[in-house]
């Protein structure tokens, strides 16, 4: 029998969300990497076509989102996990709604750490990283205790606000811009381009989050609206950030650089009075780090509390929260989250983000289309 | 007991509990008996039943009542004749009856019903009131004449009651007037007197002591006559009060200058003459064990969704206290969130705000005599508005909200950025100016952060001793503030020049702001936004910051989350930050959910080339052409 969205297995109130509310908040979750070394390791794996990188990672995770949402579209009141349990068996859909949660987990935890670096190396050099990740996780509790509806709001709300910050950021560098810093315009060639674009996937979770927030969408006849804008955007922001840093760094130095946006932010001198807005940067960086985390926090425990149908998920957060500032403090530096992301998220990010959901949701209508067949023969 | 519950609620987090605040939903046909069920009529407009004698043959029907879905049937099995009986009869009958009533068992207990014998009401009005020790109540005893002689007595509040009324209108009649021959074999005697003897234009009649001594304590005058079980009330208030003066709070350039006085019935009258609908409803309530209290809960029908009304009624008719001396108590009673510090109900002194609030779906809440008037729900960009925004040419209104969103940054942020950037950020201000901020810092001994908070708390000195003070050496103390704030602490090196001039403006970002709550609102954020600039600079800023979107965004005024229609994004006409034209704003705000939503047609200009085409023009001016032809 199916169950309705607020009445599911789980049973957790998650409440309705827009959509421009949920766009803001995935696109937001997916583009802040660009603040941190994401532009830095795309342009090493690009070269001068690096820009181009995320926008063919885009058309292929929308492709995905495509086939994914042409096979959950007849059941509206399942999420992901969901229809695994009822389709296939609880047995399954347990453990993949706890690695689910495990790898958003994780990914809040790298998230965290990499932005207690950035902003111990650029505003507070003399704060301890400890107390600088506290305050984070203090704002970040709060985030994932009010839940989606909170989290796709402020989305909302700041949205507007980075879009400008972001244009401005953009803009503003443009007087050191050279367009042949980005050419040949193939980069290293456009079967290492395609091959890192396929890879670059694993930076869209937006095909996976909208897997398992299907059901909260308010009018889920613009679902697809909801995957085409939030990948879009993200393409966009990422594509934009890549294309200015290389024409302004040139391939080689953005490699080398850690943060290449915050570079970028202290390259500004439009006359004596506007230079150096590394602090407009700080501002938009903090406010998409909180949200990010936030999101990532409230996500993990809400999978981890209808892995188990628990009724609330807000007791999780807390417990949650103390091991995500113990997991933030496992790798040794930054160096050592750098490689976690270049070598094992990125590669293989794709396959939890995309392939899982995707095959777990083809499998599941299939077996649901054969009990159906059944049934039919049977009667 | 409360202990124990209250860590019991600390250990557990129980999202039932969430699930339960209410929220606006579409108005739906769930609930078609609700103004049955919920609309009550005040006390004192309860038609007195029972009270009056039916000496004539009558006929009585007798059956039975049932509901059916709701609906109340009345089935009549058959009738019997009831033989009338003489008055007197009657009368001793009735003796007997309310003398085994129960007299009430102490002075603050009055019986429920109003006695025959004129002896035991004065006996008993007498133990309520504390007579003779309590010099106000005044009670007038006097005969009436006519064809039934019998005694009578006035009773009112001196102080309160008009006594050109009470000695003209209703002792004069009575007295002297009584003896006139009237057709009046159908009446009663307290019909007589109600329908012929008192000329007043409210009067009415109660047959409890509760409706009795709340109509005394509020002006009226009641009569008890001598063998009669009902009381008439007639409508006396006359006491002292400010006449409808002009805006203390909310002055206006252009616009309506009136305000709200401390006057129940001026206030609500107030509203009515600018707002001229049948649908325009107001129902009363009584709040106050100790002492009672009007609420009128206007809101126009048709209009404003009836859930909203139905939760306001519910949340004030909770509210259990002894007395509610202004609408600021019941604002704090009844508001959701009462922790935050973010206002959640927007009280106003103006009457066509009020009056404009209802046309678009609010409810308004009067508390007795207060002059300011809640309106519910409410969104939190109309504490950033004022009235006049929408009678000014729309640029100049979207000019000026702009101007206030500015100046609530300002009056937030501005000290803290100061401390943020002389603290941690020196790199993102121009050399000279941050050379010029460290030559002016030069003789100070104190940290930035101790520097700000002196002054700020100077300023909020000034801004208590200017409430609190004396009109008449109030302009001194301005120039006593400014000497001390400007020349001499500077000159004094206890505080650096720029810092006066980030004071100064702050101070004046947090006058910009229309609403008083939310002044204050920014007053108390601003001092956290200092401390959180003080430990973390703009990281801490933008922290706390996010923390507050976070807690606004989540916040509901009546079920309304008061950041709509941005955060949560909903269709409805520009009034936000952003005023559009007035033959533009089509719709009624969207998140208060109204019943009618549109309040214009699409082409409100219809006589402009603009909003036709020239076959239609053309097609018009024909008509008329014809028109005048005919």
């Amino acid at each position: 029998m199916k169950k309705s969205a607020n009445n599911s297995s789980s049973s957790i109130r998650i409440g309705r969300v827009g959509i421009a509310e949920l766009t803001a908040l995935i696109t937001i979750y997916c583009s802040t990497d660009v603040f941190l070394s994401y532009p830095s390791r795309v342009a090493v794996e690009g070269a001068t076509a690096a820009w181009m990188i995320p926008l063919f990672a885009g058309v292929i995770s929308f492709a995905v989102f495509l086939l994914l949402y042409l096979a959950m579209r007849k059941t509206p009141t399942q999420n992901l996990m969901e229809l695994v349990t009822n389709s296939l068996s609880p047995v399954i859909g347990i453990p993949v709604a706890i690695a689910f949660s495990i790898f958003f987990f994780l990914q809040t935890a790298i998230v965290m750490r990499e932005f207690t670096e950035t902003v111990v190396t650029t505003v507070l050099p003399r704060t301890p990283s400890e107390i600088v990740a506290a305050s984070f996780l203090i704002v970040v509790v709060y985030y994932a205790y009010k839940g989606l509806e909170g989290l796709t709001r402020v989305a909302v709300l700041i949205a507007y606000i980075l879009g400008v910050g972001f244009v401005v950021l953009l803009v503003l560098p443009l007087t050191w811009f050279h367009l042949p810093y980005l050419m040949p315009l193939a980069g290293r060639g456009w079967s290492v381009t395609l091959v890192h674009s396929f890879l670059n996937t694993s930076a869209f979770a937006n095909v996976l989050m909208l897997a398992i927030l299907y059901p909260a969408v308010r009018n889920q006849q613009h679902f697809v609206r909801i995957g085409l804008m939030s990948i879009f955007f993200t393409a966009l922001t990422m594509s934009a950030v890549l294309f200015v840093v290389l024409g302004v760094f040139t391939d080689a130095v953005s490699g080398q650089v850690s943060f290449p946006l915050y570079q970028l932010a202290r390259l500004i001198y439009v006359g004596r009075f506007v230079q150096r807005l590394e602090s407009v940067f700080v501002f938009l960086w903090t406010a998409g780090a909180v949200l990010k985390m936030g999101f990532g926090l409230w996500l993990s425990g809400y999978l981890y509390a209808s892995a188990f149908r628990m009724p609330v998920y807000r007791p999780i957060i807390f417990p949650m929260a103390l091991l995500l500032y113990i997991f933030v403090f496992l790798p040794q530096n930054i160096m050592t989250i750098e490689a976690i992301e270049s070598r094992i998220i990125e590669p293989f990010g794709w396959i939890v983000e995309l392939l899982t959901p995707l095959l777990l949701v083809i499998v599941s209508v299939f077996i649901n289309r054969l009990r159906g067949a059944n049934q039919q023969a049977q009667s | 007991m409360a202990i124990t519950s209250f860590f019991k609620r600390l250990l557990s987090v129980d999202d039932r509990i969430l699930d339960q605040e209410f929220q606006l939903t579409p108005v739906t046909d769930e609930n078609p008996s609700y103004k049955e069920t919920q609309t009550q009529p005040r006390n004192n407009q309860q038609r007195a039943s029972g009270g009056s004698f039916r000496l004539k043959k009558t006929i009585v029907r007798f059956g039975e009542r049932y509901r059916v879905d709701d609906v109340t049937v009345n089935t009549v099995h058959g009738h019997k004749e009831v033989t009338s009986i003489s008055y007197v009869e009657l009368q001793q009958r009735a003796f007997k009856r309310t003398s085994k009533m129960k007299k009430g068992s102490s002075a603050e207990e009055p019986p429920v019903f109003i006695q025959y014998a004129l002896a035991d009401n004065q006996q008993i009005l007498e133990k309520v009131f504390r007579l003779p020790i309590n010099a106000d109540i005044i009670i007038r005893k006097f005969r009436l004449g006519g064809e039934h002689v019998a005694d009578a007595m006035a009773i009112f509040v001196d102080g309160i009651a008009d006594k050109t009324i009470i000695n003209n209108h209703i002792l004069e009649p009575l007295m002297m007037l009584s003896d006139l021959e009237h057709d009046i074999a159908s009446l009663t005697l307290e019909d007589r007197v109600q329908n012929v003897l008192l000329p007043g234009n409210q009067v009415m009649k109660f047959s409890t002591y509760k409706d009795a001594i709340e109509n005394i304590l509020a002006g009226s005058t009641v009569l008890f006559i001598d063998g009669v079980n009902v009381v008439i009330s007639v409508e006396t208030k006359g006491w002292e009060h400010r006449p409808v003066g002009i805006n203390q709070t909310e002055a206006a350039v252009r616009g309506p200058h009136d305000a709200f006085t401390e006057n129940f019935r001026s206030n609500t009258g107030l509203v009515r003459s600018k707002l001229r609908s049948p649908n325009l409803i107001t129902e009363m309530r009584q709040l106050g064990t100790l002492a009672s209290t009007d609420i009128a809960i206007m809101y126009m029908d048709g209009v404003v969704n009836p859930n909203v009304v139905k939760e306001v009624m519910r949340r004030i008719e909770s509210i259990k206290v002894d007395y509610v001396p202004e609408s600021g108590l019941v604002e704090q009673f009844i508001e959701d969130a009462p922790m935050g510090v973010i206002p959640k109900l927007l009280s106003t002194e103006r009457p066509d705000r009020v009056a404009y609030g209802l046309t678009e779906g609010q409810v308004a809440i009067f508390v007795g005599h207060s002059p300011y008037v809640l309106l519910v729900p409410v969104l939190f960009w109309s504490l950033l508005q004022t009235a006049e925004d929408a009678y000014l040419h729309w640029p100049f209104g979207t000019f000026i909200r702009f101007i206030r969103v500015i100046a609530l940054f300002i009056a937030l942020l501005l000290p803290a950025l100061y401390i943020s950037v002389t603290n941690f950020h020196p790199e993102m201000i121009p050399t000279e100016i941050m050379l010029s901020i460290a030559s002016s810092r030069e003789r100070v001994p104190f940290p930035v952060v101790i520097e700000v908070l002196i002054m700020e708390f100077s300023i909020e000195l000034i801004r208590e001793a200017g409430i609190r003070i004396p009109s008449v050496i109030g302009p001194t103390i301005g120039i006593v503030g400014a000497l001390i704030l400007g020349q001499a602490a500077v000159a004094a090196g206890i505080i650096s020049p720029l810092l006066i001039i980030v004071v100064a403006v702050t101070a004046l970002g947090s006058f910009t702001m229309p609403n008083y709550n939310l002044s204050f609102t920014v007053r108390v954020l601003r001092f956290g936004f200092i401390a959180s600039a003080a430990v973390f600079g703009f990281y801490g800023i933008i922290l706390l910051f996010m923390v507050l979107m976070m807690h606004a965004v989540t916040l509901r005024s009546l079920g309304v989350p008061i950041l709509s229609p941005i955060a949560p994004r909903r269709n409805s006409s520009p009034d936000t930050i952003w005023r559009a034209p007035a033959y533009k704003m089509e719709v009624r705000p969207n998140p208060y959910f109204p019943i009618r939503k549109r309040r214009q047609t699409p082409m409100s200009r219809s006589w402009s080339p603009l909003a036709k085409d020239a076959d239609q023009m053309a097609q018009d001016r024909g008509d008329n052409d014809e028109e005048k032809r005919k």
